[in-house]
């Protein structure tokens, strides 16, 4: 806590301001377009961090990624689009406020919503980051890999109904990541042409695994324009909206809980957090009936929850390397492009940008809330902005953004491939999360398996080195387990259906 | 295309790539370089025969309702326009190549009227962005931009 203080001071530096400022008005403007996700906005920006230091590299990505998360509340309030996967849950009630008048009121509640969520997470961060990284300071190369699997296998999880189909992608990225020279071995994989010889860099990877299908996604839905929009702000809103937190207390602390806890539990992220904290409030709630009919303390569940998330998703990321979120994921390349390797050594020999860093994340909640307060008056100008502008400025972003991290027109070739093949897996129902997942865990896992094996055969054999040991037992348990839930979650899914069939059968017999 | 069917060509796709892959692998190295890439075939591999056998015995069934009929053209324009766009880049120069993508995709796939109205104001929007990504790449960042024969 005291660490992170003390770098405070740091964020007065000139380009470290700068990147807030921009990260977040940035964050905001990506989170209000539906379509442009934070996941993505985040991975157009990490080509660029390439170009400042890593200290405001990180920031810039940091604010962006909590700017993105609360700003997609601007479309879910007055359009009913939520322009952020995490503000699924803040429609249900936001948009039926707009429908009353009062969005304006549900804009200023997510808001300042997000900002309370959004510095308890960071709060969690600070507290839980350190004792975690001590922990991981015991990790040797099985820990790594088993901590890999376990990435893999919880993103995999959560890829809601499609198990084997997240695990297939989550493995293929591992493959995709071990194209080139091995990096210990220095033998060719899977060179089968020139441009392949230094294997695939993660910044195409990233930016055409999350880009690319959104492009042709926004390309096929070019005739979905949303009418017109126009919204009025009135004055004197504002405080009296702030003070009816009070009444809402208990919710902002349980959507705090709930927040932060999803948060930490790798590959889950705000969508879900919004989901079940919004579910948990109307069930506790003692009107339960005024939910879905523009209730503002629906929309304070979901908006402080799914910020609580960001800096909790940050915890296994800087910890262990495990991301909280398909957006940490990408925050993650945005470390290792600049040398950062989560664990213990982010908090000793680098500790000066990792403190900074979540300084940062402190600060970019006030200016997420500030800028998002601001931009609620002008939203109509971000939200009438077609899918065509929003389709041709993103591809150009990519090409840029990729080509200037190594100024190579082959990386640009390799992002646009994997991009398509990409976009042809999401039509099969592959998500692309455990796909980029594996590109990045890939080196990890392989480097702790190789260097694994060769302590093991020098010592207790590979088999004992790899299954036994309390962490190791400790890290399989947890990935069978997540493997496990995500089975009974697929065949409690069938079995539901199945009895639906026969229900819907025996009513038309 | 039906549920059952889409699942079957997904098995497909993923044979395919377990078949890419296979014929690619280098041998087995004394060094051991194809170890790794080898257990993730496998497990590739597995798991191509868990789906497999998981259609057979819990096949996916129709969702039900129909499906607005999904606008091939327009994508297929969009993908064949990116690879015009990355092949001249270098010879045209990026700034030239942006605006004129910028301007004739968003033209081409508008679902609306091509008004003289609506192309100027494409125009000005695509000289408009331009403009910003100059200011930002080659004024602000200094960023090493391929500067093609025009500029």
């Amino acid at each position: 806590m005291l660490e992170t203080l003390q770098h405070l001071g740091n964020l007065l530096n000139i380009p470290n301001f700068i990147a807030l400022l921009l990260g977040s008005i940035g964050g905001i403007f990506f989170g209000a377009m539906p379509g442009l996700s934070p996941t993505m906005a985040v991975a157009l920006l990490v080509p660029f961090t390439f170009y400042m230091n890593a200290t405001t590299g990180l920031i810039l990505l940091g604010s962006v990624y909590t700017s993105a998360v609360a700003g997609g509340a601007i479309t879910a309030v007055l359009i009913n689009i939520p322009g952020a996967p995490a503000s699924i849950a803040t429609m249900l009630d936001g948009h039926p406020m707009a429908k009353k008048g009062e969005g304006q009121q549900a804009l200023y509640i997510a808001f300042v919503g997000s900002l309370i969520g959004g510095v308890c997470g960071v709060l969690a961060l600070i507290l839980l980051t350190p004792p975690l990284a001590a922990f991981a300071m015991r990790f040797g190369p099985s820990e790594l890999f088993w901590v890999s699997v376990f990435g893999i296998t919880v993103i995999a999880g959560l890829s809601d109904g499609r198990l084997i189909k997240g695990l297939f992608g989550g493995v293929l990225g591992m493959l995709i990541s071990c194209i080139g020279y091995s990096p210990m071995l220095g033998e060719p994989r899977f060179v089968f042409h020139d441009t392949l010889t230094s294997g695939i860099a993660m910044v195409p990877a990233l930016i055409g695994l999350f880009a690319i299908p959104q492009v042709l996604d926004l390309a096929a839905e070019v005739h979905l324009q949303v009418k017109k929009n126009k919204y009025t702000p009135k004055k004197g809103v504002f405080w009296p909206t702030v003070r009816r937190f009070r009444e809402w207390w208990k919710t902002t602390v349980l959507a705090n809980i709930i927040g932060i806890i999803i948060g930490i539990i790798p590959g889950a992220g705000g969508q879900v957090a919004g989901l079940i904290t919004y579910d948990q409030t109307r069930k506790l709630s003692k009107h339960p009936e005024s939910f879905g009919t523009g209730d503002p303390e629906g929309v304070v569940a979901s908006e402080v929850s799914n910020n609580a998330t960001v800096g909790a998703a940050l915890i296994p990321l800087l910890t262990l390397g495990i991301p909280g979120s398909p957006t940490a994921a990408v925050l993650l390349g945005g470390l290792l492009i600049h040398g950062l390797f989560p664990g213990p050594e982010l908090f000793s020999k680098h500790a000066d940008v990792t403190y900074t860093f979540i300084a940062g994340m402190l600060v970019a909640q006030f200016f997420m809330c500030g800028v998002g307060l601001l931009f609620a008056r002008f939203s109509h100008a971000i939200m009438n902005i077609s899918n065509l502008i929003m389709m041709a400025s993103v591809v150009i972003l990519a090409v840029i953004g990729t080509y200037c991290v190594q100024n190579s027109m082959d990386d640009v070739i390799v992002m646009f491939a994997l991009g398509l093949l990409m976009y042809l897996g999401i039509k099969a129902e592959f998500p692309s999360a455990p796909v980029v997942l594996g590109v990045i865990l890939g080196p990890i896992a392989e480097e702790s398996f190789l260097r694994g094996k060769m302590i093991a055969e020098t010592d207790v054999g590979v088999f004992q080195y790899f299954f036994t040991g309390g962490i190791n037992l400790l890290l399989i348990a947890l990935s069978v387990g997540s493997l496990a839930w995500g089975l009974y979650g697929e065949y409690a899914r069938y079995t539901k259906r199945q009895r639906a069939e026969a229900a819907c059968h025996a009513t038309t017999a | 295309m039906n549920a059952a069917k889409k699942e079957w060509l997904c098995i497909a796709g993923m044979l395919v790539v377990n078949a890419f892959f296979y014929f690619q692998l280098p041998e087995r190295s004394e060094a051991g370089a194809s170890l790794f890439p080898g257990l993730m075939m496998l497990l590739l591999l597995g798991l191509t025969a868990v789906k497999t056998v998981s259609q057979l015995r819990f096949p996916k069934a129709d969702s039900g309702g129909t499906k607005e009929p999904f606008p091939l053209a327009r994508v297929l324009v969009v993908v064949v326009a990116v690879i015009i766009y990355i092949a001249i880049i270098e010879p045209v120069g990026f700034y030239i190549s942006s605006f004129l993508f910028f301007l004739l995709t968003t033209v081409a796939i508008q679902t609306t009227p091509r008004t003289p109205r609506a192309i100027a104001v494409r125009f000005c929007l695509a000289f408009g962005f331009v403009a910003f990504l100059y200011a930002l790449f080659t004024l602000l960042l200094q960023v090493q931009i391929p500067k093609g024969i025009l500029i």
